[in-house]
């Protein structure tokens, strides 16, 4: 091989590398890629918070409503500090940018996109509570602190860490970021009977779904006839359209002051009354 | 659930949006659509229950037989775990399986049992709840609360021993002493009651126990200064409704058997176990701790009411009818929070309302549960040196060991001749069964003022040098001839913390010393079939239905593990 025709491969090569990792590259121009935070969280934090991030010997930060509402400042204090406490270490040698990787792929765990700066409200929040539990019928399936109903995602703390737009998005397109356990399904048994629900657990054996009244309906797959799983959760997928921009606002800024107003929630009081 | 919903689903049923079509085909589209329940199912009390469907009535709280529900933490409101279901007997008990485990996540070693309603198993663990396909270990849905921090001691292990439920709601304490009310069919947080506000040692670690409309719960926190209570809230709204303390300030009755001053605010006599409930006598009985500090009692002299005591109380009220105290002046940390069983039985020939209970003190108690009249004991610890007995009003005979700043070896030791594991009354035996432990402890005492953050134990116990019993027994008492059919030595080196239950089939289940769930005779305490968890087992076992199989199931480790023939 000529020296000239190994330049060139070696040119190509590095350009192709070069390309390689920018497919790891998040959108924030100079970030940490999602490689690197998979990867450190893999070897730091999987021994004890899962690979998922769902729990082990340590917490389950990918689900817990209080981690998840933490902000992305808080969570590189935890990894840099470790919780003495709780008997988690810190990991100072992770360096600035290999902490934000790692808090960056539990952000993707959570679902989450981890919005650091407080958020303007550009709705009013009581108008869009007056909608939540009236015209828009959220409190239907939606329950926010212990008011509303049950077969649909609890939304006390949604807004936490999650950008407005998104939240706009989740209430317009409901089924573009579809949770298995939201999905509605269709079963008929061999006994000809027909149920609907939401499809809350199955494995290669058994579907388990609920009914609109909450019971819980054990299937074996054998016992169907027919399963047609639909690509909707229960969401009505017409807010768009059925409510104006400005109430979609308001929706909007009811859920950030709810989640706003959880996380801010004071310790309990104490008094040296006999009563309490 | 409004029109709207179903609208939902009846575009869903519609909709020609990417369905997909799974098995086969060549159903009439034709057929009209009707929500039909595949399953109903019929537990002891007669009530059909649809299987999957949580709504639990105070009717079936009041339920007389355990079959396929398991409505509490005791399974009804006698505390005896006595089942009715008679499937699994000793012929064919050689043939129980696993069915299912399911892991726990973020847990230390579990210490619940698990509830089961309309083959729904609840579950908690370090703050989190759980919802189970009770037949597959399914998970249906998980609360996540996560552990608080800044605890001591008990509270600081997080430990929770399950659920309550009323209605289409769950209950449960937390670590930090909140009760929260979590809807049943999605763990959605409904409400959350900080209960013991004003001294940072009260954790929790119980389960809440459903009275009529009231949700009744206690606190941990004996050995660390707190005073004891048990409240009732409204289990609609978490409303507190009474409040009775256990440790009476000056003035109140009892107050005259402690010193002078503020140190009734740290006295102890917490309520760290579920009580048992009397709705004929409608009567809630409710056990309380040793009182604090644990060792140290010269800055406590007097009886110490109402610490070591089993408390009578009414139920709407909170207001105390009598008490019975085990353990006037307790130096040695025994409580008396084990579960006080209901029992109705002949006593010296004659029926009776009784309360039968093991004591950490190394003696069983037969109480009458009208009047709190105590009408017999039995020592059953076989290595004691703190009494010389019971005399005949119960007070304990005691042999004034004191601890000192030396050490003071006393058996039974600071663990108890038994301890909070369940006990269980079988009424086809007439027998009382429960594990025993023959330990010591040698006891250190040093005088030091109260801390909040700090245990108030003042100051310790430890395992004394040289020859002394650590052996385990499961043991069976008989009422007819108030002495021991059998007490079986627990051969093994795992020390389990695990309490029993009883069937209609003629078994006694339990954790052994060997990291086994066992079952036995439960006439003989002949040993049958034992499954090894292979993990530590601080836990009771409990056994329900589902389309007519009896299942059990046992914490262990981080998991549960469930079990039924074939």
């Amino acid at each position: 091989m000529t020296r000239h025709r190994l330049a060139v491969i070696l040119v190509c090569f590095c350009l192709f590398l070069s390309g390689i990792s920018a497919y790891g590259q998040d959108k924030r121009p100079g970030g940490p890629t999602h490689d690197q935070g998979a990867q450190l969280f893999g070897s730091n934090c999987a021994f004890c918070h899962g690979a998922d991030g769902m729990g082990g010997r340590g917490p389950a930060i990918a689900t817990l409503p209080k981690v998840i509402a933490l902000s992305d400042e808080a969570l590189i204090g935890i990894v840099h500090n470790g919780e003495a406490d709780q008997g988690m270490p810190g990991f100072p040698d992770l360096g600035d940018q290999g902490t934000r990787a790692v808090v960056q792929y539990l952000r993707s765990l959570q679902g989450v996109t981890g919005a650091t700066s407080p958020v303007k409200l550009t709705g009013d929040s009581n108008a869009g509570q007056q909608l939540f539990f009236g015209n828009a019928q959220c409190s239907t399936c939606h329950m926010v602190r212990g008011k509303g109903g049950f077969m649909s995602t609890e939304l006390t703390t949604y807004a936490t860490n999650r950008t407005p737009g998104e939240i706009m998005q989740a209430i317009v397109t409901p089924d573009a970021n579809l949770k298995p356990t939201s999905r509605v399904i269709k079963v008929q048994t061999k006994a000809g009977e027909s149920l609907t629900g939401v499809l809350r657990a199955e494995d290669n054996l058994n579907i388990t779904l609920q009914t609109e009244d909450g019971q819980y309906h054990f299937l074996p797959r054998s016992s169907l006839a027919t399963v047609n799983y639909t690509n909707h959760s229960l969401m009505p997928h017409d807010y768009g359209t059925r409510l104006t921009p400005r109430e979609l606002d308001d929706l909007v800024s009811f859920l950030i002051v709810t989640g706003r107003n959880a996380q801010a929630e004071p310790a309990p009081t104490r008094s040296r009354s006999h009563d309490w | 659930m409004t029109r709207f919903c179903r609208s939902i689903f009846g575009l869903a049923a519609a909709a020609s949006l990417a369905m997909t079509t799974v098995t086969a085909q060549g159903q009439s589209a034709a057929k009209p659509e009707t929500k039909v329940s595949l399953a109903k199912v019929k537990d002891g009390s007669g009530h059909a229950t649809k299987l999957g469907l949580i709504n639990v009535r105070s009717s079936d709280l009041l339920q007389k037989t355990i079959k396929n529900n398991w409505v509490s933490y005791n399974g009804d409101y006698t505390g005896r775990r006595f089942s009715s279901f008679a499937q699994v007997t000793p012929a064919n008990v050689s043939h129980l399986a696993a069915k299912w485990v399911f892991r726990a996540q973020n847990e230390g070693v579990l210490e619940v049992t698990p509830v089961v309603v309309a083959g729904v198993m609840f579950i908690t663990g370090s703050n989190d709840a759980y919802a189970l396909d009770a037949r597959t270990g399914t998970l249906l849905w998980h609360h996540a609360r996560g552990v608080s921090s800044g605890l001591i001691d008990d509270a600081s292990g997080h430990i929770n021993r399950g659920v309550a439920i009323l209605g289409t709601r769950v209950y449960m304490e937390t670590d930090n002493a909140h009760l929260l009310c979590l809807d049943a069919r999605s763990g959605n947080l409904i409400w959350d009651v900080a209960y013991a506000n004003n001294n940072k040692n009260y954790g929790g670690t119980s389960a809440p126990l459903i009275v009529k409309d009231k949700v009744v719960v206690g606190t941990s926190g004996g050995d660390d200064g707190v005073r004891g209570f048990v409240a009732a809230f409204d289990a609609q709204t978490g409303k507190q409704m009474w409040r009775f303390w256990t440790i009476p300030a000056p003035g109140e009755e009892g107050s005259a058997t402690w010193p002078p001053g503020e140190i009734y605010l740290h006295g102890g006599g917490t309520t760290w176990m579920p009580g048992t409930y009397d709705p004929e006598l409608n009567t809630l009985y409710w056990g309380t701790s040793n009182p604090s500090p644990d060792y140290d009692g010269s800055v406590r002299p007097g009886d110490n009411l109402y610490t070591s005591s089993l408390l009578a109380l009414d139920p709407d009220t909170g207001k105390m009818k009598w008490y019975f105290q085990f353990n006037p002046h307790d130096l040695y940390d025994y409580d008396s929070v084990q579960t006080p069983v209901l029992v109705d039985a002949k006593f010296k020939n004659k029926p009776r309302k009784l309360i039968v209970t093991a004591n950490r003190n190394g003696f069983l108690y037969i109480l009458d549960r009208k009047t709190g009249q105590y009408l017999y004991s039995k020592q059953f610890s076989q290595s004691m040196n703190w009494a010389k007995g019971i005399d005949k009003n119960g007070r304990p005979i005691s042999n004034n060991l004191i601890p000192n700043a030396k050490g003071v070896t006393v058996c039974p030791g600071v663990v108890g001749a038994t301890n909070w594991y369940s006990p269980s009354y079988d009424p086809q035996t007439n027998m009382f069964y429960f594990r025993s432990r023959e330990a010591c402890s040698l006891i250190q005492v040093k005088t030091e003022p109260f801390k909040e953050g700090r245990p108030y134990y003042s100051t310790g116990a430890r395992r004394p040098v040289g020859n002394f019993p650590n052996t385990g027994y499961i043991n069976a008492f008989d009422l007819n001839k108030l002495d021991f059919a059998w007490r079986d030595r627990q051969i093994g080196s795992r020390q389990a913390w695990a309490g029993v239950m009883t069937t209609a089939g003629g078994l006694v289940a339990f954790g052994n010393d060997a990291n086994e769930f066992e079952m036995d005779d439960a006439r003989t305490g002949k040993p049958l079939w034992a499954f090894k968890l292979g993990q530590a087992m601080h836990s009771s076992p409990m056994s329900y239905g589902i389309d007519g199989k009896q299942y059990f199931a046992v914490a262990a480790g981080d998991d549960v593990f469930a079990f039924a023939l074939p």
